[in-house]
C-alpha cells in the first residue's frame, strides 16, 4: 500500500483559477519524488496540501489509506510527516542536539554525526552554524522523526553548489536507508538527478517519470 | 514543553530579566495591597467579634399615666407617688434569653449616686461653688433651703456608681474608653468590690486591696431635712485601676458625678445594695425588686447577631416580646468603618493594579508573542499543538513571576507596614469626632442644661480600634497574590497570542517560506 496518496486531488484560489484537478497520485517508501515545475506552477501548494498545511478544495489525501483530514490535521503533522524547508527554520535559541530532540526526546549525539556534525558543533547554538550545517541539523531533525514522509520545500535553495550536492545526497541516502519516503520541491536539476520519480507541473497537469 | 520553556528564559536571558522586573514591580504593588487588605480584614473580624456582636434589651417607652404599669405608692413624708410595677429587666427574663442558641454571655448594669466619704473627687462644679461660698460667705444664703454647708460638703463628694455583672463587658471597656491598667476586672460573683480611675488613684494614693467608704444619704433622695443622715453605707475593696482613654471634660461647671474620673465601678450586688437603700429611704412599704437598668447580651457569631435576635423576639415565656430589643452596633461602627474604608480603599487600589498589569503585560505579551511568530510556526509545523504552545508562554512567564514573588515579598514586608499604619493613622485621625473649642459661656450654659455630654464626644463615636497593625503576609494571601498573578498572565497570554489560534495551516507555511 502506497504510504501517501491522493484521490482526485482539487485545488483553486479563485473559482476560475485553477490551480490542478483530478490529480491522482501515490507514494511510497523508500522512494524520492521531486516534484520540478516553474513559478506558481502548484507545486508548493501541492506540498503544503501533502503535509496538511492547507486543505484541498475537491478530492481526498490518504495516508496508509485514511484520510487525513479525518485524522486530524495536527496529528497527522506530528505522526506522520516531517518538513525540511529552504531557510533550515530551527529554533534560534536550542542547539543542534536541542533542535532534534524537539521531535525524538531520547535522540543521541548519533544522530548528528551521521549528518556529518562533529560533537562540538552539535552543542553550539545554531545561529553560529554555517547554512550548509544548519540544514544538515534540519534533515537530521526530519530523519530522527518517526514520521515516515519527509516533505522538503527548496531544501538546498540557500545552499552553494557544492553543499546543496553534499546535503541532497545526505537527505536522500539516509531517507533510504530508514525506508522514508521523501518528496521534494526543487528547481535544482542536481536534485532531479538524485530522485526515483519526477512529477513535473505544467500548466495544471503532472507528468510522472 | 518545561524544558522549552527553561531554555528559553536561560537563552533569553536578556528579555527573562526585563519579565523579571516587570513581574517584580507588579508583585511587589500587589503583595502591598494585599497584605494591607488582609490584615485589615482580620483585624475588622477581631473588632467585630469583640464589639459588634451584642444586642441591648431595653424599658421601652412608657405613658406614665397608663394604669396598667403603676400603682400609687407613699413616700416616706406621706405623700404620694405612682411606681412602676409592670416588667422589669430581672434575672428571670435574663436567664430567659440566656437559654436562645448562639446567646454566650450578658452585661447588666445598675447606677445610682451615692457618697464616696473617704475620698477626694477630682473637683468640679460642686466644689468650685463650695470654695467661692467659703470665700464669700454671703453666698450660702443661696443653700440655707437644701441644707446650708451640709448641702454642699455632701454634694462634692457625690459620684455616680456603675454596677456591672461583667465589668469587662461594660460598654467603657469594649469600645477601649476605658482601659483596665492594672488589678482585674469584676464579675457577678463579686461583692462590695470597686474599680476606680488612674485619677482618683493618684489623688488619694491609693492602691489594689485598699478600701474606699460609700454610703447613701438623705441628701440622694432630694430630701433636705438633713442632707447629711446615712441610710446606708458600707466598704469597697479596690480590686482594679482603669485608664481613661480620649478628652474627659473637666472644671468647674461639671458637677463631680458628671466627671468620668470620679465614677465607682462596681458588683452588681453593691449597686443593688445602693438600690435597696434608695427605696427603704424614700418610700414607706414600697420597693422595686432586683431589676438591672441596662442589659446587654453577646453572642458568638457576629455574622449569626441578626437572627438570634429574631428569635430572641419571638420568644414566648417570660416578657421578652413587651422591651425593646435592638442591635448594637454603635460601639463597632464608629470603629469598623474607618477599618473598612481603608479595605474598600485598598481593594480598589488592588482591583485598578491589576486591571493596569493585566493592560501593561498584555501590551508586553503581544509584542513579545508576536515576535516569536517564526518559532510558534517551526513548533506547529512539528506537530505541537497550540495548546502547548501557549502553555510554553504561560509557563515562562509562570517561572518569572515566582522568582519575582519569591523576592517581592520580603522587600515589600517593611515597606507594606509603613504604608499600611500610615493609612490607618490617617483615617483614625479623619474619623475621629472633630474635638470644638467652646466658649465658657457655651460650656456653662451646656452644663446648666445637662447637656455637657453633647459637646464632649469620648463615647461610642470614638475609634476603639487598634492604633497600629501588624501588617503580616500569610499563606491565604499568598494565595490570593499567586492566583491574582496567574489570573493577569493567563489573560494577557492568551488575549497577545490569540493569533496562533486564528493561525491557519497555509499562514504557518507562509511564515516559514
Amino acid at each position: 500500500m502506497p504510504v501517501l496518496q491522493t484521490k482526485d486531488l482539487k485545488y483553486y484560489y479563485f473559482s476560475d483559477h485553477i490551480i490542478f484537478e483530478n490529480l491522482d497520485l501515490s507514494f511510497e517508501r523508500g522512494k524520492v519524488y521531486v516534484i520540478l515545475g516553474a513559478s506558481g506552477s502548484g507545486k508548493t501548494t501541492l506540498l503544503s496540501l501533502l503535509g496538511g498545511l492547507d486543505a484541498p478544495k475537491g478530492g481526498e489525501i490518504l495516508f496508509e489509506g485514511k484520510n487525513i483530514a479525518e485524522m486530524g490535521l495536527e496529528k497527522y503533522r506530528h505522526d506522520c510527516v516531517s518538513f525540511v524547508f529552504q531557510n533550515y527554520n530551527l529554533i534560534e535559541y536550542m542547539t543542534p542536539r536541542e533542535n532534534v530532540q524537539l521531535v525524538d526526546a531520547h535522540a543521541t549525539a548519533d544522530t548528528l554525526h551521521q549528518v556529518g556534525l562533529t560533537d562540538e558543533e552539535i552543542d553550539r547554538n545554531v545561529l553560529k552554524l554555517s547554512g550548509g550545517q544548519q540544514q544538515r541539523v534540519a534533515i537530521a531533525r526530519a530523519l530522527a522523526s518517526a514520521a515516515p514522509v519527509i516533505l522538503a520545500d527548496e531544501p538546498t535553495g540557500n545552499l552553494d553548489e557544492d553543499t546543496a550536492r553534499d546535503v541532497t545526497e545526505l537527505l536522500v541516502e539516509r531517507a533510504r536507508s530508514l525506508n522514508k519516503c521523501v518528496i521534494i520541491v526543487s528547481h535544482s536539476p542536481d536534485v532531479a538527478a538524485a530522485g526515483d520519480v519526477i512529477l513535473r507541473f505544467s500548466h495544471g497537469e503532472i507528468e510522472v517519470s | 514543553m518545561v524544558k522549552r520553556s527553561l531554555l528559553y528564559l536561560c537563552r533569553k536571558y536578556k528579555r527573562s530579566i526585563l519579565l523579571f522586573l516587570l513581574l517584580f514591580v507588579i508583585s511587589f504593588s500587589l503583595a502591598v495591597g494585599v497584605t494591607v487588605w488582609g490584615s485589615i480584614g482580620a483585624v475588622t473580624k477581631e473588632v467585630q467579634d469583640r464589639l459588634g456582636t451584642s444586642f441591648l434589651v431595653k424599658m421601652p417607652a412608657l405613658d406614665p399615666e397608663n394604669t396598667e404599669y403603676t400603682e400609687p405608692a407613699f413616700r416616706k413624708d406621706g405623700s404620694v407617688t405612682k411606681v412602676y410595677v409592670g416588667d422589669m429587666l430581672d434575672q428571670k427574663l435574663v436567664d430567659t434569653i440566656m437559654q436562645v442558641d448562639g446567646v454566650t454571655a450578658y452585661n447588666g448594669e445598675m447606677s445610682c449616686y451615692l457618697c464616696a466619704d473617704n475620698l477626694e473627687l477630682v473637683e468640679g462644679l460642686v466644689d468650685a461653688i463650695y470654695k467661692l461660698t467659703s470665700d464669700n460667705p454671703e453666698h450660702l444664703v443661696n443653700y440655707l433651703d437644701m441644707g446650708g454647708w451640709d448641702y454642699l460638703e455632701t454634694g462634692r463628694r457625690t459620684t455616680k456608681l456603675y454596677g456591672n455583672t461583667d465589668t469587662s463587658l461594660y460598654q467603657k471597656f469594649r469600645t477601649g474608653a476605658f482601659e483596665l491598667v492594672e488589678g482585674r476586672h469584676i464579675t457577678e460573683k463579686d461583692q462590695r468590690k470597686v474599680l476606680i480611675s488612674e485619677e482618683l488613684a493618684a489623688c488619694n494614693d491609693l492602691h489594689i486591696g485598699d478600701t474606699i467608704d460609700i454610703s447613701m444619704r438623705e441628701y440622694h433622695l432630694g430630701r433636705y431635712d438633713d442632707v447629711k443622715r446615712i441610710l446606708g453605707e458600707t466598704q469597697l475593696e479596690i480590686v482594679g485601676i482603669f485608664h481613661v482613654n480620649g478628652f474627659q471634660p473637666t472644671g468647674d461647671v461639671i458637677s463631680e458625678d458628671e466627671i468620668t474620673y470620679n465614677w465607682l465601678l462596681t458588683d452588681i450586688d453593691t449597686a443593688y445594695w445602693a438600690d435597696t437603700v434608695w427605696n427603704k429611704g424614700y418610700y414607706q412599704d414600697f420597693s422595686y425588686g432586683f431589676a438591672y437598668d441596662n442589659l446587654s447580651f453577646f453572642v458568638d457569631k457576629p455574622a449569626e447577631l441578626e437572627q438570634i435576635i429574631s428569635q430572641v423576639k419571638s420568644l414566648d415565656q417570660g416578657a421578652v416580646s413587651f422591651f425593646d430589643i435592638s442591635l448594637d452596633d454603635t460601639m463597632y461602627k464608629s470603629t469598623v468603618d474607618p477599618l473598612n474604608s481603608i479595605r474598600n480603599l485598598v481593594a480598589g487600589l488592588v482591583g485598578a493594579i491589576t486591571v493596569g498589569c493585566m493592560i501593561v503585560l498584555l501590551i508586553v505579551f503581544t509584542m513579545w508573542v508576536r515576535s516569536r511568530r517564526q518559532e510558534v510556526a517551526i513548533y506547529l509545523s512539528l506537530g505541537i499543538s497550540k495548546v502547548k504552545i501557549l502553555g510554553q508562554f504561560v509557563l515562562e512567564a509562570v517561572i518569572v513571576a515566582a522568582l519575582a514573588l519569591a523576592v517581592a515579598l520580603p522587600v515589600s514586608a517593611p515597606i507594606t507596614d509603613a504604608i499600611g499604619n500610615q493609612m490607618l493613622a490617617s483615617t483614625i485621625a479623619a474619623s475621629q469626632p472633630q474635638e470644638k473649642e467652646y466658649s465658657q459661656e457655651e460650656i456653662y450654659n451646656a452644663a446648666m442644661n445637662g447637656k455637657m455630654s453633647e459637646l464632649f464626644s469620648y463615647e461610642s463615636s470614638s475609634y476603639a480600634g487598634p492604633e497600629s497593625i501588624d501588617f503580616s503576609f500569610g499563606f491565604a494571601q499568598l494565595m490570593l497574590l499567586a492566583g491574582l498573578e496567574v489570573l493577569i498572565i493567563l489573560a494577557a497570554i492568551c488575549k497577545g497570542g490569540s493569533f496562533i489560534y486564528k493561525l491557519q495551516p497555509r499562514q504557518i507555511l507562509t511564515t516559514l517560506r
